[in-house]
């Protein structure tokens, strides 16, 4: 981000099918937001403990 | 099928050093907070218990108040519990975790912003890691989307609906003012263009849009992303420390940083550190305010004049369909759905279910945005940025800053405060 290495975004960053970087980035979230919300309805319980408990280790 | 296709990233195994590296650094600096936050919280322990063991003992006797007394037992529960997770006893100080965690404020978001700076400026950076640490940012974008079990539709209406007013007489103001002005002072239209629309809406995304539209060159376009991240990161660590100087409330400061600050991911790490509802302002805002960038990319086309070499292909209807922010929908759609209170999604108070548990999911989301952020700011390429159209830009972000804070102090606490339906 601070560099100044321009992202290939934009028109410019427009694939052949025609998706720019930023719709993909849009569409990415998007998907995992929906991953997040499919796992947090499968086991609620499992997914909260992961991120408050599991993943601090120390 | 060929938009699935066009889902896969070109030259994926590129970003994917980068953004272990960026998952990595986020893990440990979790770890580290989470650990400040329990000394902290045990130290606090430690001094308050004798007190409070006190003041129940003399209120036992005198046994004449059922409620403060249910709620010393309560607090002291709450201490010993907070001792008991270091293993510590009442006596036992840990005044480094409470000067750290407190006076320095050294939450996630400085550790990662702070660390990730140092690193990238001192050891520096890998060239193997550049690509998936500029990939890292927009993993602030499900952690966006996920904020929205945070909110109900009356708080859309009221906070969205005032912030929307308030973004758009300043974004609009502030691109009118530095085209204007870039114009004036002879600055190319290429370069004018991208810093009238980068200074004021949302910065990087705003540049990329805009940028095909008043044929700005590669260099006019690092140029005022130089700009704009320079900017972003001085306010990003000026703010709080003005805010918490001159009073300025929770909800206030957040509606301020998602006016003056240029880049999502830097405002939404200003909120985040300066408090959780100064985040959830910031965040509704700022979905008010990514929805105005097909105008101002409407804008921009109209004050070049460029309507006939670009408006034969790009009308209004396929500006907004190319540059508005889909993501932004997810976010809306769990508004909506949390508005409904569906007991089959519950809500991010209520303990075992979906809502509840997805509200501890976006933070780790933000980390790794944060961390991308912090080990991308390399001082050689902010040096970079200077000139008259940095004092153009720099100048007019910095005027929208100050009136902004006027503004969301003349709008007061009350309307920009998010309820989550509470």
């Amino acid at each position: 981000m601070g560099s100044m290495e321009i992202p290939p975004k934009g028109d410019a960053g427009k694939t052949a099918e025609g998706l720019s970087s930023e719709k993909r980035e849009d569409l990415w979230s998007i998907l995992l937001a929906v991953a997040v919300l499919l796992s947090s309805m499968a086991a609620p319980e499992a997914v909260r403990e992961l991120f408050t408990d599991l993943l601090y280790v120390f | 099928m060929s938009w699935i296709r066009s889902l896969v990233v070109p030259d994926w195994p590129k970003f994917i050093p980068g953004l272990l590296v960026c998952i990595a650094f986020a893990l440990v600096v979790m770890n580290v907070d989470h650990l400040l936050g329990k000394y902290h919280k045990a130290n606090t322990a430690s001094i308050k218990l004798p007190r409070l063991e006190q003041q129940l003992n003399t209120l036992s006797e005198g046994d004449d108040n059922p409620r403060k007394v249910a709620e010393l037992n309560k607090a002291i529960a709450g201490h010993r519990k907070a001792l008991e997770a270091v293993g510590g006893q009442v006596g036992q100080r840990w005044a480094w975790a409470t000067f750290l965690h407190e006076t320095c404020q050294l939450s996630y978001v400085a550790l990662l912003l702070l660390g990730g700076i140092l690193i990238r400026n001192t050891v520096g950076v890998a060239k193997v890691f550049l690509p998936g640490v500029g990939i890292a940012r927009p993993f602030i974008k499900p952690g966006i989307i996920i904020l929205g079990v945070h909110y109900v539709w009356n708080d859309v209406l009221k906070v969205g609906g005032v912030g929307l007013v308030l973004t758009a007489v300043f974004i609009f103001g502030t691109a009118i003012i530095v085209m204007w002005l870039c114009r004036k002072f002879g600055v190319s239209d290429g370069l004018g263009g991208i810093m009238g629309a980068g200074t004021g809406v949302c910065g990087v995304s705003a540049i990329i849009a805009t940028s095909p539209v008043v044929k700005a060159k590669p260099l006019d376009i690092a140029y005022a992303i130089g700009t704009i991240l320079l900017f972003g990161t001085l306010m990003l660590f000026l703010m709080p420390y003005v805010g918490k100087a001159l009073g300025v409330t929770e909800p206030q400061f957040g509606a301020w940083a998602a006016v003056a600050i240029l880049n999502t991911a830097q405002l939404v790490a200003a909120a985040e550190w300066y408090g959780d509802e100064a985040r959830d302002t910031a965040v509704l805002i700022n979905a008010a305010r990514i929805m105005l960038i097909p105008f101002i990319v409407m804008y921009t086309v109209w004050f070049y004049d460029l309507r006939a070499q670009y408006g034969e292909k790009s009308s209004f209807l396929t500006t907004v369909r190319d540059k508005f922010p889909v993501f932004i929908l997810g976010f809306f759609l769990l508004v909506i759905l949390n508005s409904f209170h569906f007991a089959a999604l519950g809500g991010p108070g209520d303990a075992g279910t979906p809502f509840w548990a997805m509200n501890a999911v976006y933070k780790w989301f933000f980390a790794i945005g944060f961390a991308g952020i912090g080990l991308s700011i390399s001082i050689d390429d902010m040096r970079r940025a200077g000139g008259l159209a940095f004092a153009i830009g720099a100048s007019s972000a910095l005027a929208k800053a100050a009136l902004g804070l006027i503004a969301v102090v003349v709008i007061g606490t009350e309307l920009l405060r998010v309820t989550g339906g509470h």
